[in-house]
């Protein structure tokens, strides 16, 4: 790994002006602008059996007794907040996030720097009647295991949106927890695999309350001899009515050796419920191909129009932030 | 320029023992506007995206010349930078990329490394070409094709046509889909791209679109091959009696398909 002054310095660049930041190294926070809206505290984690009952991975209890901190971030006002993880030794990152009630927030995590063979643990809390945007950037270069857990209370209104584009084996979980009524959950998640490599996601929506709805599109591209394996849970459990759920896969398979294997799941136990999902997985449309060249772009332009086109929805109305272009810039 | 196509097979890729052009020649020069008319299902829709090269369909023999170059060898993306177009019967839906962006980066095709399109005329000539063509003005910022009706389609791919300046463009059935206004809307357009670098091929089979269509030559395609060729005195013939009179004069069985013989109209008296 380079100086970590120097990785933090470019870890910066990903700022835009009046972002609020907090810099992690090795999962402690070591720098951020952001102390008037936010506070910072070691190991005064947040009991999540208050509202959640559940038991625990094996994953999240290997790094909940291996973790040296446990940071908890709370979010007291309205804030645009970037947190990026810059990491070469931890093996166990655990950290929450706690957004205070009525608030507006704009969140944005980035996995970016993070080198070595991470187990990262991540609870967030989002407390009644806030409305936040998270997004999230993954570009781990180990072979990281992560596990990210979304508590939401009433009235929230969550917009989730995730880029995954690691180049080591990796494992994902994402579980999201509607626990009380009038949430609205909608999640964008794009997973680029060019490793050459297996990786694994699991992701999870579970309707804990009544009156409470999501809606899940993953996109899904594998390139380059990699192998994707997408499962997707959708749960409603009994005494939830007037729950929707809604979930969707899209894959795009480029390459002949590549694969992407979607596994949607829906568990409903309560009949009064709207619940739908489906996936489409396979190569690149010749049709629309045959098309694009028509107007004489080549085939590489014409393919990589398409796949550009197949993720634009986590850009819309960022390609220009630093992130955006960044990123845009990395996976051309 | 000269586009000829010389004794022309094709087959479909995937069941290459059926044959659907069988022995087809044409000659079409730039100045000129031809149409080929024919009842469905014989084979304009094949003549149309083999001259494009579409893999779903197989030269077996023939050849096509584009100004006695081999279009055949040349890849789609090449044919295009040629000078052919396709406007396609039915055009893709092609989600998250705009007409804008994707007319840009075809003229940009067309440019020399280095060169750039110029942004204010592209935008200039783009609202132009959308304004004749009375199309909605939003419509370059949305994305190609998708949510379109049937006629915004058909007036995209004239958009492009426009746009792009071809020297040959295949217009296959544009008229399906239009109703009366689009359809003088889109014939003039067309029309209007007359000039001594610019030929075409109009393909189909109703006589409705011709009537703004100043064309020049007229064939009539059947059983896969060019059976008839003349001028406009053949777009009044077939307006009157149809094709039944060229199927016996030439022998020919019924070749509509099957689903409309069974209807027992008569190819170009239909109307929806
Ligand atoms: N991709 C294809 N697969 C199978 N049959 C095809 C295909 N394309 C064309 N055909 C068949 O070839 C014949 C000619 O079709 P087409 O060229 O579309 O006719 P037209 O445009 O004159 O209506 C029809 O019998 C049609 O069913
Ligand atoms: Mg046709």
């Amino acid at each position: 790994m380079k100086q970590l002054l120097e990785v933090i310095d470019s870890a910066k660049s990903l700022i835009d002006e009046n972002e609020k930041y907090i810099i992690f190294n090795d999962g402690k926070a070591i720098d951020t602008n952001a102390l008037d809206e936010v506070e910072i505290t070691l190991n005064e984690a947040i009991d999540f059996s208050d509202y959640l009952r559940k038991n625990d991975t094996d994953l999240e209890k290997l790094i909940d007794q291996n973790a040296k901190v446990k940071t908890l971030v709370s979010i007291k006002k309205d804030v645009d907040l970037k947190i990026i993880h810059v990491c070469d030794d931890a093996k166990y990152i655990n950290y929450q996030i706690d957004i205070a009630k009525r608030l507006n927030v704009n969140l944005t995590v980035v996995y970016g720097y993070v080198v070595n063979d991470a187990k990262i643990k991540l609870d967030v809390l989002i407390h009644h009647k806030s409305v936040v945007n998270f997004r999230e950037y993954h570009e781990f270069s180990g072979e990281a295991k992560i596990n990210t857990s979304f508590y939401l209370l009433r009235f929230n209104q969550l917009n989730y949106l995730s880029l995954e584009n690691n180049s080591n084996t990796n494992d994902l979980t994402l579980n999201m927890y509607l626990l009380q009524q009038d949430i609205s959950l909608s999640c964008l998640n794009v997973a680029i695999n060019e490793s050459g490599k297996i990786q694994n996601q699991n992701l999870n929506v579970y309707h804990l309350h009544e009156d409470t709805a999501s809606n899940f599109n993953t996109y899904a591209i594998a390139n380059n001899n990699s192998i994707l394996n997408i499962k997707n849970i959708g749960r409603i459990n009994n005494g939830c009515p007037r729950c929707d759920l809604k979930q969707k896969t899209k894959g795009i398979i480029v390459d002949t050796y590549s694969n992407i294997e979607a596994d949607p799941a829906l568990i409903i136990d309560e009949n009064d419920v709207m619940a739908s999902h489906g996936a489409s997985i396979g190569a690149i449309d010749p049709e629309v191909l045959y098309y694009l060249m028509s107007r004489g772009l080549t085939k590489e332009a014409s393919e990589k129009l398409i796949i550009e086109a197949y993720i634009s929805p986590y850009f819309k109305d960022y390609s220009e932030t630093n992130l955006g272009k960044y990123i845009l810039d990395k996976i051309k | 320029m000269r586009l000829e196509i010389k004794d022309l097979h094709v087959s479909i890729l995937d069941d290459q023992s059926k044959e659907i052009l069988k022995g087809l020649s044409l000659t079409v020069n730039t100045g000129e506007m031809h149409a080929i008319m024919g009842p469905n299902g014989n084979g304009k829709s094949t003549l149309a995206a083999t001259i494009m090269g579409n893999p779903k369909y197989v030269v077996t023999s023939g050849e096509i010349l584009l100004d006695g170059k081999n279009l055949l060898k040349m890849s789609v993306d090449e044919r295009s930078r040629a000078g052919i177009f396709l406007a396609m019967q039915n055009p893709m839906e092609i989600s998250g990329v705009t007409n804008a962006d994707f007319i840009k980066s075809a003229m940009q095709t067309r440019l020399s490394e280095g060169e750039h399109v110029p942004l204010f005329k592209f935008i200039k000539a783009l609202d132009k070409s959308v304004a004749d063509l009375k199309m909605n003005p939003d419509l370059p910022q949305r994305y190609i094709n998708e949510g379109f009706s049937g006629g915004e389609k058909k007036r995209n791919e004239i958009l492009q046509m426009k746009m792009l300046k071809p020297h040959f463009a295949i217009l296959d059935e544009i008229d399906s889909g239009l109703d009366v206004d689009a359809l003088k809307i889109v014939g003039e357009n067309i029309n209007n791209m007359a000039s001594p670098d610019f030929g075409s091929i109009v393909i189909t089979h109703y006589q409705r679109l011709l009537d703004y269509i100043d064309v020049s030559h007229v064939h009539i395609l059947m059983d896969g091959k060019i059976v008839r060729s003349g001028g406009k005195e053949l777009i009044t013939k077939i307006d009157q009696d149809g094709y039944d009179w060229l199927k016996l004069e030439l022998g020919l069985e019924d070749m509509e398909e099957p689903k409309k013989a069974v209807l027992g109209v008569c190819g170009a008296k239909k109307t929806k």
